[in-house]
């Protein structure tokens, strides 16, 4: 068990260092940082100037290992626009993406999981069918789309809930449902034909010889065989609402690092864009490792390899 | 012409009569159990034999009530369980009898153990579920069923996840739970199918030797009729659905009456004799969802007749407790 939780966790560092040599190339490759913070019209002693202050002439090698060193200290330098440290301004949006992003995700994988397991009890029955259709919309239909439908109906004609901003729970409902019923839809469809598989499985006909009743063959002996998908798809779901909830953010004006990113892209703010992809990656890391670990505890035979 | 009815003696410990199961597909109404009578008193071994999909196991699952469904339904007849009939039963009733008066050992061991819990926590779940014990005593019981299945340092099996045993350990173990809260009856599905052969011989004579000592009723479902021989004292030979004879192991052996049987003892290997070919049966058995109107066996039957095709046989008395359903013995007695 140690050995295989060292394993992973020495994956993961490799991981996130190749992660940093790609995201520090990348950031480099859109053109000199100085030209572009000082514009087309600059003169040649003003650029020298400032690729000195910043150490952009120094050599690559160089340049990143005090990319890499500072950032494992927490530094991942100034925002070029806001002439912060960017760590604290990633870290300033990052409640506001976690709050959303994790009340989406709570209703999307419960409603999935609860729902998917009820399908699959009863395939075929009205419930089923309902589940098929509102995951198959849920997949289909753009999150714009019904952030825009809510937003006419909710906002603009009902009144009941504001239309954009943050602050209030009433202010979170409309997002989040967006996101919930985008991400549940694929939980769903993935926790009825997990369900279905382990259903049919010989030791489920042994729980009902053996007189347990149905609802702990479906809770116990059926559901955590079916598990390691249903965390696998929760794990993705998470990281695809954490990175990928621009479009909500910017249509309810939910100031999270999404956004933070896509501003410092469009202000060729690069130590922004660097810091979030960096960090972003690191989370993706960090919650693979973390699945990983539920994996080994849900399933015996991957702890004894 | 005799009575076809059997006296049914008391001390019985299970007793179908006319069970019918039938599965509803696209492709029509699968008689899967078409009719199926027997009994069973305390301390025997009824073998249930036949090729594969004649039924065997559907008869099982109807005793316990999980055909699966909803394609599969039991459309009639009747379980009784020592006096009291199970088709009649609330589901939640039936839970209480699954496990505790009826127990079941599936056939393959490497899947019917579930892999993600312990083995001890799979063999305490019904004694727990049926026995109000103390967690000390639950565990008690399951180191003795470890034990009286003859599986070494049980402390430390009852920690194991399912993958860390063999297959004859895991079968072993599957005995254990079915066994765990003294049933009356205890099903054995082709329990020895997927063990190899001396694996298997070590298993029966273990599950012999239980049987004795609780004095189970015992059905054995298999195709290997070198088992039948070995731990059944009556045989019943299903074809399609029904069972075409029963009787005692000897009399089934020795004299065989319907000519299914007679085909099913003539395709096994002979030790005394040289043979260059095995006996096959020609053609393959019926479609279950379009049977012929008379006998299933009467396209395979060597000694068919007209009236085989036309109408299926009644039940004939050969001997006390030997009968068999087919033409060729009901024309004799009529």
């Amino acid at each position: 068990m140690w050995r295989y939780i060292l394993k992973r966790l020495l994956q993961a560092v490799i991981c996130i260092l190749g992660v940093s040599v790609i995201v520090f190339v990348l950031a480099r490759l859109t053109g000199d940082p100085a030209l572009v913070m000082l514009g087309p019209g600059a003169r040649l002693e003003d650029i020298l100037a400032l690729r000195q202050k910043w150490g952009l002439d120094l050599p690559m090698i160089v340049q990143y290992w005090r990319f890499i060193s500072n950032a494992v200290h927490g530094d991942l330098g100034l925002s070029l626009r806001y002439h912060a440290p960017v760590m604290a301004l990633w870290l300033g949006r990052l409640p506001n993406t976690l709050l959303l992003a994790g009340v989406s995700f709570a209703i999307a994988t419960v409603a999935g999981v609860v729902g998917g397991v009820i399908a699959a009890v009863k395939p075929g029955s009205w419930f089923d069918r309902l589940g098929k259709t509102v995951s198959f919309l849920g997949i289909s239909v753009p999150v714009f789309l019904t952030a825009i439908v809510l937003i006419i109906i909710f906002a603009v004609k009902l009144h009941w809930l504001p239309v954009y901003g943050t602050g209030t729970w009433r202010h979170l409902i409309m997002p989040a449902f967006t996101l919930a019923w985008a991400s549940s839809a694929g939980q769903l469809r993935l926790t009825r034909s997990a369900m279905l598989d382990v259903l049919d499985a010989e030791y489920i006909k042994l729980a009902r010889v053996k007189g347990v009743p149905e609802y702990k063959v479906i809770a116990k002996h059926a559901l955590k065989n079916a598990l390691i998908p249903i965390v696998t798809m929760a794990a993705l779901q998470f990281m695809v609402l954490f990175s990928g909830t621009v479009i909500i953010e910017f249509i309810f004006a939910w100031p999270g690092i999404g956004w933070l990113a896509v501003e410092g892209a469009r202000n060729r703010d690069f130590p922004v864009v660097q810091a979030c992809a960096l960090m972003t990656s690191v989370l993706f890391i960090a919650i693979n490792l973390a699945v990983d670990m539920l994996y080994a505890y849900i399933d015996p035979r991957i702890r004894y390899q | 012409m005799k009575s076809v009815e059997q006296k049914i003696s008391s001390g019985n410990v299970l007793e179908v009569k006319d069970l019918k199961t039938y599965f509803f597909t696209g492709r029509g109404v699968v008689k899967a159990v078409d009719g199926v009578s027997f009994e069973l008193k305390e301390g025997e071994t009824l073998g249930l034999v036949g090729e594969s999909g004649c039924g065997k196991t559907i008869t099982c699952l109807s005793i316990l009530r999980l055909v699966p469904g909803p394609a599969g339904r039991i459309v009639g007849g009747e379980v009784i369980l020592d006096g009291d009939d199970l088709l009649s039963k609330s589901e939640k009733a039936m839970r209480r009898i699954r496990g505790k008066k009826v127990s079941m050992i599936l056939q393959d061991p490497m899947v019917s153990l579930n892999p993600v819990f312990t083995i001890g926590n799979q063999m305490a779940e019904p004694v727990r579920i049926h026995q109000k014990l103390s967690r000390r005593l639950v565990w008690e019981k399951v180191k003795e069923m470890l034990r009286l299945m003859s599986i070494p340092s049980p402390e430390i099996r009852i920690r194991e996840y399912p993958h860390q045993m063999s297959g004859g350990m895991r079968q072993r173990v599957v005995g254990g739970i079915a066994l765990s809260c003294q049933p009356r009856l205890l099903i054995a599905d082709e329990p020895t199918t997927s063990l190899d052969v001396t694996i298997q011989a070590q298993y029966l004579r273990l599950l012999k030797e239980v049987q004795q000592k609780e004095n189970l009723a015992m059905i054995m479902v298999t195709h290997d009729l070198g088992i039948v021989a070995k731990v059944c004292d009556r045989v019943a030979v299903m074809y399609a659905g029904k069972i075409v004879e029963c009787g005692d192991v000897r009399e089934i052996f020795y004299r065989p009456a319907h000519p299914y049987t007679k085909a099913l003892l003539g395709s096994l290997p002979k030790m005394e004799e040289r043979q260059e070919k095995l006996y096959t049966i020609e053609g393959q058995p019926p479609e279950l969802h379009a049977l012929p109107p008379g006998c299933s066996f009467a396209p395979r039957c060597p000694d068919v007749q007209e009236i085989c095709k036309q109408e299926y046989p009644p039940q004939s008395i050969i001997k006390d407790g030997h009968c068999t359903s087919c033409w060729l013995f009901a024309a004799r007695k009529a």
